[in-house]
């Protein structure tokens, strides 16, 4: 409550332009200063017509303006001592009350407003707003009210009402006559130059001025003088201790009713810390200097006025270069009519907020970038220019770019996918890692008769064949958790009800770290191929049987045809032993046809048994053969023909190979057997074996120099009972037939190439197998 | 060792008269002493075998394979083990080649397994193989 030296004896009451003297006394007396309200004062106050009063802290009125006494019907001077709750229309203990809140409003606060229920001298009742001030004098607190009533009367309120304001305020507010003489000076101009109100008044202003600087005050002075203001001037004064403080000065003329220039009022702002700002503004400028992004402010009509070092890498120039040149020069020429644009927008006083578009470097490479644009305005909210905070994106436009060309791929790759995985006659599935399924495709809507909306996860599982279903989710969920591809042949319902086999598999899909993304599936119909299956199957199986029941026959019936046989050549015997002597030449040679004929028979028999063995027999008996021995084992069995013959047999060294021993032994024996038989009377046997590999298989040869054949038999010798020649040879015209039928169930080939008169060769192959390569079956 | 007292005891299981015909040529043809009971199927052994009297155990059975009702193996099968039949000699004698016949009589454990030849002079020199079987027959009663 500086405001209280206002009231202090014989001391001036300041109001804002320094121009109303008061006095206790005028207050004291009730109204007699009062007259003497100035003109100035009135014009400040601008006219507000308002009563004022004036009361000590207990309520007892020490002042009433005469506005306050007509309003209320009272003569002059007799409100004082009157209490104010006198002059209140509340019924009389709301009146008390009333009376004691607005005064610990304004003890607390020092300020009251609000609507008072006014009662007048003649019990009139009314209200008006009222505002409460309070003031300080000798140590005693008072109080003024002050409301509009309508009434012009109230300006000597309004003075007093001015003064506190004046008094509070942190400005100094200074009034000076027109010889430049200090006539007002407020609390805060005490604090602020040093100077006490006693100490400054009646002494010149230029007191305050900075030496060197003893000019400026006059010539502002001379300003105001001229009518002119003088606003927010930043310069420096001087304290009564010398110091020197930055100040803002904003100096106004003081002009009489008649308008002529009385005085002036400077008001006077500490701006130390303004200066404080600066710092804030270096440290502000550093972190636009550090700022990665472009920080760049231009003027109203683009021009470049400040440039950061993140600017200078984006865009190539330097600050030096650019600041005062216009910000079109970073404008890529498809982009110039952007430029006025933007700053159109910044005139309105609009902000851009992260507009993406493109700029154009110094070396001449277009950048896409991010711009923010904000208007900057001065304090009064003028926009003077634009601040812009460019972002390089290109970097982030690439990836995005790239990222978009990649979902367009994956579409197109997506889309590619759906086509062929509905083109294809399977039904496809697809799974989520977990196992659940999430797609089918147009084959197993149409196959199931299942609508597209229903429950996917249920609809699959109610496809299955129950009996089967427990299964297929068992192995199902198991591939799940081992993340190990799926197969088998499950039962699925097809829309009319019935059940067709498919063979069912699925692949995990799995990303780079090994994780399952998805499981892609297809169910193939494999319907009419099981079928085809089951009865190859069945008629394998008729078949083996058939196999093994023709051997059984073959045995069978070499027993049961044999006896018959012994009997006819052991009777015949008998007959030509006991009966030699009486038997005549015919009957004893007829005898010998008889013996033979059944010897023949006997033989057939014995290769028919032998070939249908081959063919039948069930389960091969192979192991690994070393042909070698059993090569030798047959030149062995064959030593008397062939010493007979006088034969030359020659042979390649001979593999070993898996293969049934017996059987192989059976080939050798047969073709030597009619090497030797068929030679050419007078040239000696010459016979060559050879075995050569040729990739998967060997080839074998048993060449001769015998009599040969035409070309046109060389399928019909391997044929059963097939001969070229009649009984004069013993044979029985098996012997190919069970070498092709040895051959051919080890995997082989026979043919034979023959020229009559030079000799025949007859090639076999058999398939390069050892026990090695089926190292299993030796183990087994 | 060749007992001249009585005659060797045999019983021929045979459905081919004129094979039992031979074999008796071919015994006779290496001077063997033998009573010889021809039967024609493996029912009738059995039969045979039930009800002769230990004194006239046969000690040589030659039985044929593929026999109507129950087959020569069949009657081996039952007597092979029994402790009655100990001195006896089993043979089989058959024109058979099959694997599975020479299998099962293995598996039994026959004495011999003998193949019929075709040949006259091979089927007597059979007479040799059954006179040398009879001798190598094991003499219970000489061990006792």
């Amino acid at each position: 409550m500086e405001s209280a030296k206002a009231f202090e004896t014989g001391k001036q009451l300041i109001g804002p332009a320094g121009s109303e003297i008061s006095t206790l006394s005028a207050i004291s007396s009730a109204g007699s200063g009062i007259a003497s309200v100035s003109p100035q004062h009135v014009g400040l106050t601008g006219g507000v017509p308002e009563g004022m009063i004036a009361t000590d802290d207990a309520g007892t009125i020490v002042y009433a303006n005469p506005a306050e006494e007509r309003t209320f019907g009272f003569g002059p001077g007799e409100l004082i001592g009157m209490h104010l709750a006198d002059l209140s229309g509340y019924p009389d203990e709301e009146n008390d009350q009333h009376v004691r809140e607005v005064f610990s409003d304004l003890q607390s606060k020092g300020f009251w407003s609000g609507e008072w229920l006014n009662m007048s001298r003649d019990g009139t009742r009314f209200y008006s707003t009222a505002s409460m001030h309070t003031a300080k004098l000798d140590g005693r607190m008072y109080f003024i009210r002050i409301h509009s009533v309508g009434d012009r009367a109230g300006g000597q309120a309004a003075e007093y009402h001015l003064a506190a304001l004046v008094e509070s305020s942190d400005d100094a507010i200074i009034g000076r006559d027109l010889n430049g003489l200090i006539i007002s000076w407020n609390s805060a101009a005490e604090r602020m130059f040093g100077y006490s109100a006693d100490e400054a008044i009646g002494r010149p202003l230029t007191i305050l001025a900075v030496p060197g600087r003893e000019d400026e005050i006059p010539t502002i002075f001379e300003r105001i003088r001229k009518g002119e203001s003088v606003k927010q001037l930043e310069t420096v004064r001087r304290r009564k201790d010398g110091k020197e403080i930055d100040v803002s000065i904003t100096g106004s003329p003081i002009r009489n009713a008649a308008g002529a220039v009385i005085g002036a009022s400077t008001i006077a702002r500490d701006i130390k810390d303004c200066k404080g700002l600066e710092e804030v503004t270096l440290r502000l400028a550093a972190i636009v200097d550090g700022s990665d992004d472009a920080i760049v402010s231009k003027d109203l009509n683009g021009i470049i006025r400040s440039w950061n070092k993140a600017a200078e890498h984006i865009f190539g120039y330097s600050s030096a270069e650019v600041i005062g040149q216009p910000i079109s020069i970073l404008a890529p020429p498809d982009r110039l009519n952007e430029m006025p644009e933007v700053l159109a927008k910044l005139r309105r006083g609009e902000q851009i907020d992260h507009y993406e578009t493109r700029r154009k470097r110094k070396d001449g490479k277009v950048i896409d970038i991010s711009l923010t644009v904000s208007p900057i305005r001065t304090s009064s909210g003028r926009v003077i220019g634009a601040s812009k905070i460019a972002r390089d994106i290109s970097e982030r436009k690439r990836s995005q770019k790239d990222l978009e060309e990649a979902i367009i791929e994956l579409r197109q790759s997506e889309a590619q996918f759906r086509t062929l995985a509905n083109a294809i006659p399977q039904l496809c599935w697809m799974a989520h890692a977990d196992g659940s399924f999430f797609w089918f495709n147009d084959r197993w809507y149409e196959y199931t008769g299942v609508v597209r909306d229903q429950n996917e996860g249920l609809a699959w599982q109610t496809m299955h064949d129950p009996v089967t279903l427990h299964e297929m989710t068992e192995r199902w969920e198991a591939a799940v958790v081992s993340r190990e591809p799926f197969e088998m042949v499950t039962r699925i319902c097809g829309r009319t009800g019935a059940f067709r086999s498919f063979l069912t598999r699925a692949l995990p899909l799995k990303d780079q770290g090994g994780r399952v993304v998805r499981w892609f599936g297809t169910s193939t119909d494999i319907e009419e191929r099981k079928l085809i299956e089951d009865v190859l199957q069945k008629t394998n199986e008729t078949l083996r049987h058939a196999n093994a029941d023709l051997a059984q026959f073959a045995y069978v019936a070499a027993h049961d045809l044999q006896e018959p046989l012994r009997t006819v050549v052991s009777f015949s015997q008998i007959v030509q032993r006991t009966c030699s002597k009486v038997l005549d030449p015919e009957s004893a040679q007829n005898l010998v046809y008889v013996v033979n004929g059944a010897r023949r028979m006997n033989q057939l028999i014995s290769d028919l048994l032998s070939y249908s063995r081959t063919t039948a027999e069930t389960g091969r008996t192979e192991q690994e053969v070393d042909l070698e021995q059993a090569f030798a084992a047959i030149l062995t069995l064959l030593e008397e023909p062939i010493a007979r013959e006088n034969a030359r047999i020659i042979h390649q060294p001979l593999p070993r190979i898996l293969a049934d021993a017996s059987q192989m032994g059976q080939v050798f024996q047969n073709l030597l057997s009619n090497a030797l038989k068929y030679h050419r009377d007078g040239v000696t046997p010459e016979i060559e074996v050879k075995a050569e590999l040729d990739e998967e298989n060997w080839l074998f040869s048993v060449k001769d120099n015998g009599q040969g054949f035409k070309m046109k038999y060389a399928q019909q010798i391997f044929g059963i009972f097939k001969r070229l020649h009649g009984k004069e040879v013993p044979g029985s015209g098996m012997g190919l037939a069970i070498c092709k039928a040895v051959i051919e169930r080890h995997g082989g080939n026979i043919w034979a190439n023959s020229e009559v008169g030079h000799g025949t060769t007859v090639y076999f192959t058999l398939p390069n197998r050892t026990a090695g390569a089926n190292a299993k079956q030796q183990v087994t | 060792m060749q007992s001249n007292k009585s005659p060797r005891r045999l019983l021929v299981v045979e459905d081919n008269p004129t094979d039992a015909l031979l074999l008796r040529r071919a015994l006779t043809e290496h001077g063997v002493d033998y009573e010889m009971v021809v039967v024609g199927d493996g029912e009738e052994a059995i039969e045979y075998l039930e009800t002769c009297k230990q004194a006239a155990k046969p000690e040589l059975i030659i039985v044929d394979l593929n026999l109507p009702k129950e087959d020569g193996i069949e009657v081996l099968k039952v007597y092979r083990g029994s402790a009655s039949f100990m001195e006896t000699q089993m043979v089989i004698l058959t024109s058979s080649d099959s694997p599975s016949d020479r299998q099962r009589a293995e598996i039994i454990g026959v004495d011999a397994y003998l193949r019929k030849p075709i040949e006259l002079d091979a089927f007597l020199a059979l007479g040799g193989t059954l006179k040398r079987l009879l001798e190598l027959r094991p003499k219970v009663h000489d061990v006792i």
